[in-house]
């Protein structure tokens, strides 16, 4: 799976980006020019999916990709799929699993909900057991916190907590593969059994590090889809990471940009109070632009000129921002272009999606 | 008060284990202690009890971080609250709240390099100390086999705090450094409680080999031959990983992991708790697994490789058969093994070139402070190199409160002393690691080798003695456990997990009728 991902994201990124961008993406770098590849190359799914990749392990798979010719490396490290990459990401058979990440969405959830989830697992059944005493499955201090909180106002009803939270497991984990399904209970740790590290869970099945590594993370995001789109119907699995939905996934400064902004602030006054330079302010609209669907941006763009950026972006199939402005006549600004772009991804993307 | 009744109501034991209670009697009536006890004694129950007995806090000084921080989880986790870890890993936030609430603990551990710090200290002497622990005392002596500087100045510490009363703990001390211990904490009048550190259910046995390839078809056949709970050590991470690769292809039944300290938190928490809980029966592992492991069904400890000297040697050894029951010591010997050790030795000291470049530098920032991570990252020093560095630099008033001297000595005559000074202890320590060679060619009784410059007599073996006296590992009959291996499908699997198999229908169907 973790070649599949690489080689999707060479062929998202289009000859445009270099093979590190690739490596920011998957670590989950939170720079606004990672934030910003992931939006305008539909690479949003596979943010920070891979967050413990270490970068010997990321170049030794671009190396075995590059000698087996699906890729090649250019002088200046961009990476281009080959045609004989091309075909094989036609052929491989888990396009739709690839296109179940969610990793920009869930990004900041994924651990905690999964962390939570797995220490209130060990926590009630140990109790059911009448073991009082094990050592926690997780060192993270603020999901101790919060599992001790939730077993203090649930522990006269452990029974109705221990099955409700086996059947809606049971009924989500079904709709997987058997693989997916024996992976994510492999990985649980009970009252007398203790899951396995990831290195046992890639040994048993046969799977790379990293392939282990994604699939846990992608369990977990289909997982969430199924509880958050209502798929499935939930009482206690929604309790692990309901109060972590209201998180915006801007970066902070970009939020007390837009607080300005609702409370009626121009750009250039913003620029004053928050003594910040103008094209920080635009790159904070940008982003607030790509994640709030919702946010006009008729004042900096109006409507025909959004066509016109638009138009010419589905012509030549670029977002290459140098290019569209070139091709634009450098009518206008940078910033006009990447409004545009973020306006394009909420409208279902252009066509080129639809080739894979 | 009934020192029992204690013990049953904190801890739920009926009895005390052998020399606990000596140790916590004498503790209660305001007497230094000096207690030697063998590892897996129960050494911790000597000052968790007083701490729920006396009046005001315990501070237990320990050197390892790892194992501090496991104590205090099992103690939260069986009820103990008002315990806290104190050590350099802490966040700024948890430090001050720590040090917000310090007199609502009752039990306070903290590292050696806490106390060297000023504000600290001062804190602690703020609230009522009743017990001054040092754990791992043999730290203090400069003749232990795990010198650490920053214990040198607990006596300092211990003036400054208002002299509680001192318990010093170790597993592992000969006759001289119990002296130094004493001497080093000017407490000449310490009570001693020396306990045997021979174990009488362990049987010891050496087998060598002439290449390392022979080596490993052994370790293959004993494994192969003796399905119980197994650790192997080795002296590398590498190691680890290599030979615990190469018992799985070899060794198709069984569960094996390697445990070293490079690996990532919360896959070392998971092969640590699968091992304890009999999930594994083979664990690869270095010196970092083990430490506050506390299983009590080990049958079989092999050494792949050999420790720097024999104090490791019997701790390592001691975390076998805790249980009572027939366990075995296993040395595997082949040539070129000392190389390693060797190595490990010169590491754990800076070399000359790196005492020299450091003073220079030193020399030429005089009247700036020192930037430790800036240091250890230019020099390319271990943690353990800074420490002892910057213990000589200070002992050279080179550096004084951080704060780099002019210097009153010429710079050379201090790079002279201190490349000296490490020049003499590798020696020692090479002289160490011979103990523990010669051990392996020795001639007679494994037993009274081994334990000969600790105590003056041997327990009588409660099973076997050793391959000299009475004992081929290849005739050796564990007692073996029945394990039932199942391959349950992901829903069985997680029916079991979640206790709604047969036996606990009962609560579910409960449920259901509710609803």
């Amino acid at each position: 799976m973790f070649k599949d991902v690489v080689l999707d994201c060479i062929y998202k990124l289009n000859g445009e980006r270099s093979a590190s961008a690739i490596y920011h993406l998957l670590t989950g770098k939170r720079s606004s020019q990672t934030l910003q590849d992931a939006r305008i190359y539909h690479l949003k799914n596979y943010f920070g999916i891979l967050k413990s990749l270490n970068r010997s392990k990321f170049l030794e798979c671009i190396n075995q990709l590059n000698n087996n010719d699906f890729i090649i490396v250019e002088e200046n490290n961009y990476v281009i799929l080959t045609e004989r990459g091309f075909s094989y990401l036609k052929k491989i058979s888990n396009q739709e699993q690839l296109s179940q990440f969610s990793g920009l969405n869930y990004e900041r959830i994924t651990n905690i909900f999964n962390s939570r989830l797995q220490l209130f697992i060990q926590t009630i059944t140990n109790v059911h057991s009448n073991n009082y005493s094990f050592l926690a499955i997780s060192d993270d201090k603020s999901v101790q916190i919060w599992v001790k909180k939730l077993f203090n106002n649930k522990q006269n009803e452990i029974d109705k907590w221990i099955y409700g939270i086996y059947s809606e497991l049971f009924a989500i984990l079904s709709t997987m593969s058997q693989m997916e399904a024996s992976v994510f209970v492999d990985r649980l740790t009970g009252f007398n059994k203790i899951g396995l590290s990831k290195m046992q869970l890639a040994k048993k099945y046969k799977q790379s590090y990293e392939d282990i590594e994604l699939m846990l993370v992608l369990i977990i995001h289909k997982m969430l889809n199924q509880l958050i789109y209502k798929k499935q119907n939930s009482e206690f699995l929604i309790i692990f990471f309901d109060d972590l939905l209201q998180e915006s996934f801007v970066t902070d400064s970009a939020t007390k940009t837009y607080q300005l902004l609702k409370q009626g602030f121009g750009i250039d006054e913003i620029c004053k109070i928050r003594k910040l330079k103008e094209s920080t302010i635009q790159d904070h609209l940008v982003e607030i632009a790509y994640v709030d669907p919702f946010f006009d941006t008729q004042v900096f763009l109006p409507d025909e000129e959004e066509r016109d950026i638009t138009h010419i972006v589905e012509k030549y199939q670029t977002r290459r921002l140098k290019d569209i402005n070139g091709y634009l006549d450098h009518k206008y600004s940078y910033f006009k272009i990447r409004l545009a772009l973020a306006a394009i991804q909420h409208n279902g993307g252009t066509k080129k999606e639809e080739n894979v | 008060m009934l020192l029992e009744d204690e013990l049953k109501k904190h801890f739920g034991f009926s009895s005390f284990r052998t020399g606990q209670r000596e140790i916590i009697s004498d503790i209660l009536n305001n007497k230094d202690v000096l207690g030697v006890l063998p590892t897996g004694s129960g050494k911790s129950l000597c000052y968790q009890l007083p701490a729920r007995i006396i009046d005001g806090s315990v501070i237990v000084v320990s050197p390892l971080i790892s194992l501090m921080v496991d104590q205090v989880k099992q103690l939260i986790a069986s009820g103990f609250k008002d315990v806290v870890a104190i050590n350099s890993f802490l966040s700024f936030s948890e430090k001050e709240l720590a040090y917000k609430q310090i007199d609502s603990y009752k039990l306070i551990y903290v590292s050696p390099e806490m106390l060297q710090n000023k504000r600290f200290v001062k804190l602690l002497s703020t609230i009522k100390i009743g017990l001054f622990v040092i754990d791992e005392a043999h730290c203090i002596s400069q003749w232990g086999h795990e010198f650490r500087p920053d214990y040198l100045k607990l006596d300092f510490i211990i003036k400054a705090l208002n002299n509680p009363t001192v318990l010093a703990l170790t597993a592992t001390a000969t006759p001289s450094v119990q002296a130094d211990i004493l001497n080093q904490l000017q407490c000449k009048s310490m009570k001693k409680h020396i306990h045997s550190m021979d174990r009488n259910n362990i049987t010891f046995a050496v087998e060598a080999f002439d290449n390392i390839d022979k080596k490993i078809d052994f370790l293959v056949k004993v494994l192969a031959k003796y399905p119980v709970p197994t650790m192997v050590y080795f002296s590398s991470r590498n190691w680890t990983e290599r030979v615990s690769s190469i018992l799985e292809s070899r060794l198709s039944n069984r569960s094996i992991a390697f445990y070293h300290g490079g690996m990532d938190q919360t896959e070392r928490l998971l092969v640590q708790q699968q091992f304890m809980n009999g999930q594994l029966d083979i664990i690869c592992c270095t010196s970092a697994f083990g430490m506050g492991i506390n299983k009590k069904d080990v049958r079989l400890i092999i050494h792949f490789h050999l420790p720097t000297q024999v104090e490791s040697f019997i701790q390592e050894v001691g975390r076998a058969g805790r249980d009572g029951e027939s366990s075995v010591s296993l040395v595997l010997a082949a040539p070129n093994d000392d190389k390693l050790s060797k190595l490990l030795i010169e590491r754990e000291l800076p070399t000359h070139d790196q005492v020299k470049e450091l003073c220079y530098y030193l020399n030429s920032q005089q009247g700036n402070i020192i930037n430790e991570e800036f240091l250890i990252e230019l020099f390319q020093l271990t943690e353990i190199q800074w420490r002892f560095l910057r213990y000589q630099l200070e002992k050279h008033d080179m550096i004084i409160d951080s704060k780099i001297m002019s210097r009153n000595k010429e710079v050379e005559v201090i790079i002279d002393e201190i490349n000296r000074f490490i020049l003499l202890r590798n020696r020692y320590k090479y002289e160490k690691f011979a103990e523990l060679e010669n051990w392996v060619t020795i001639k007679n009784c494994r037993r009274k080798g081994l334990f000969s410059s600790f105590q003056k007599y041997i327990d009588e073996p409660k099973f076997y003695c050793c391959d000299k006296c009475d004992f081929n590992i290849l005739e050796w009959k564990p007692i073996l456990k029945e394990k039932n291996v199942q391959s349950l499908d992901w829903k069985e699997k997680l029916k079991e997990l979640f206790l709604q198999g047969e036996k606990h229908v009962e609560t579910s169907r409960t449920y259901k009728a509710d609803v």
